[in-house]
């Protein structure tokens, strides 16, 4: 069975570090997927989740820093604001929420990070095959 | 725009290419013609906004030097329909500048379009075939509709606006809603497809013909399915694309559109139906695609006419001559547009109305954007709304209102 195609945009501080955790112990977090590096979450908005889904992602993980570690509080803040949009625009498309992951890492979390990718992977499931 | 695609020329560079298309374009929309008036000049939006901006000059690079500047200007037309308006000799500048955007190398969409291509982005998701989409929630508690029948009420991409733009308080649906329940009381339980798709203006306007045919193909083939023998929406783009461009993207489309204000006044006619009374005074804006560009001027005017206590007050630039809200197809919008919107909202304020009534989910949006930057004053406390909304409130009692007179 083909694997999901799934897109992970990290931030490059704390879930960057676990990744790189990860990769050290020979490891990649995102299964065949894509790691988008990103300056901040708050720099993740509706347009490039949209356009990662119409370029065939079958889920789209976004990956931040928990709150007393965002160096860049008002983004972080103005992505969180703007989730619910976000989720709705998905829901409207018939996107099922479980396609969509929002988490927040700590650098020395890397095997949490590694389980909670995994699982989302598997909650995914097979690849819709859309791509326009 | 929806021609099978050319062979592929591997004698050609991409310029020369792009040179023999601008220049087969610019045949066909009459460009050669010109003869220098200037006439487009002034009454384009985009020069009388602030930015250095003529039709002409564009027309004449067009032929002579299509290179990095020509492609750069030709987003930042707002495809109104002013110039097309007053020129004497019928050069259609809007109809070149859509299509030679399909024309420009690289991914323009990606580059030109505001909100980050979001909005052209769910056109293309609601493309693929496979698609459930969950878009009816914004249907009235106790409207009739139906899933097969011969007249479609068509509602586009309101509902995805009204997410989108939850942060301006949208509610684009509403018009929709408002057009149902006027049909409900007409007697007329219209077809609802649960799965239509944009009408694809804004890709058809930001030069992706391949993404518009693709969701004409998909509405069309939904509406066939469903018995439509009639297509009928609040929407001036959905309108102006139904109508006008649908049957070059599916050639033996021959389902009949018509603009819900038309489609009203018609069948209002001989039948003994109250306008309930409206108190205030309202100012209408003439959306572009649907007065300049399909000449639907008159029965929005001779409807809001009909409501008793509503005092219609026009604004500086009206009917033909409307000033455009300042963007299209989610196209290129910035500090000249934002003026041209914040001139609409003066014209409006001038004629003392507390409402806007327009035909146009977007002219709202965009307005209603403007005014959100806006300190208060007059056109800060100006209430625009779709007319459809408007006529509700008079024809269904039971209408919540939606003015406050």
């Amino acid at each position: 069975m083909t694997a999901p195609r799934i897109i992970v945009f990290s931030c490059q501080w704390a879930p960057h570090y676990a990744f790189q955790s990860l990769y050290r112990r020979g490891r990649r977090g995102e299964g065949d997927g894509m790691r988008v590096l990103t300056a901040c979450i708050g720099r993740v908005g509706e347009d490039l989740v949209l356009e990662a889904f119409r370029q065939g992602a079958d889920g789209v993980a976004i990956l931040g820093c928990p709150p007393e570690l965002c160096r860049h509080g008002l983004d972080r803040e103005r992505f969180h604001a703007r989730l619910a949009t976000l989720r709705s625009i998905l829901e409207t498309l018939g996107i099922p929420a479980h396609r969509l992951l929002i988490a927040a890492f700590h650098p020395h979390e890397a095997e949490h990070l590694a389980e909670s990718l995994e699982q989302f992977i598997s909650a995914v499931g097979t690849p819709s095959g859309f791509k326009l | 725009m929806s021609q099978a695609p050319a062979p592929i020329d591997r004698q050609s560079t991409p310029e020369q290419v792009l040179r023999r298309g601008l220049a087969e374009l610019a045949r066909t929309n009459g460009l050669r013609r010109c003869y220098d008036c200037g006439k487009c000049t002034s009454v384009c939006p985009v020069n009388l906004g602030g930015r250095l901006y003529s039709p002409r000059l564009l027309g004449q690079a067009a032929l002579q030097n299509p290179g990095p500047a020509l492609q750069s200007a030709l987003w930042d037309c707002l495809t109104c329909g002013a110039c097309r308006e007053i020129c004497p000799v019928g050069v259609d500048f809007p109809g070149f500048v859509r299509d030679a955007r399909a024309l420009l190398p690289g991914d323009a969409v990606a580059r030109e379009c505001s909100h980050g291509g979001a909005l052209q982005t769910i056109q293309r998701l609601t493309a693929d075939p496979a698609r459930r989409q969950d878009r009816m929630r914004w249907v009235p508690e106790g409207a009739t509709w139906t899933r097969e029948g011969e007249t479609l009420l068509f509602t586009g991409s309101a509902p995805y606006y009204d997410r989108y733009f939850d942060y301006l308080g949208i509610e684009s649906s509403a018009a929709a809603a408002a057009a149902l329940r006027i049909m409900n009381r007409l007697d007329i339980a219209p077809v609802l497809l649960e799965q239509e798709r944009s009408s694809g203006h804004d890709l058809l306007y930001a030069g992706d013909g391949e993404g518009f045919r693709r969701l004409a193909h998909l509405n069309v083939d939904a509406m066939r399915a469903a018995g439509v023998k009639r297509v009928v929406t609040t929407c001036a783009e959905s309108y102006h694309v139904l109508a006008f461009h649908y049957r070059r993207a599916v050639p033996d489309f021959s389902i009949d559109v018509e603009h819900f204000l038309p489609f009203l006044e018609r069948t209002l006619a001989g039948r003994d139906i109250a306008f309930g009374a409206v108190p205030g005074r309202v100012t209408y804006h003439d959306p572009c695609r649907l007065g300049r560009m399909s000449g639907v001027v008159d029965p929005p005017r001779r409807l809001l006419a009909r409501i008793p206590g509503l005092e219609l007050a026009e604004m500086r630039h009206h009917g033909l001559k409307a000033l455009c809200c300042g963007t299209s197809a989610w196209v290129r919008c910035g500090a000249t547009n934002k003026a041209i919107q914040i001139a609409r909202l003066d014209e409006a304020a001038a004629t003392g109305s507390a409402l806007l009534a327009t035909a146009c989910p977007k002219c709202v949006i965009h307005l209603r954007c403007a005014q959100a930057d806006l300190p208060t004053g007059p056109r800060k406390d100006l209430r625009c709304l779709d007319i459809t909304e408007l006529l509700a409130q008079s024809l269904v009692p039971e209408t919540k209102a939606v003015s406050s007179g």
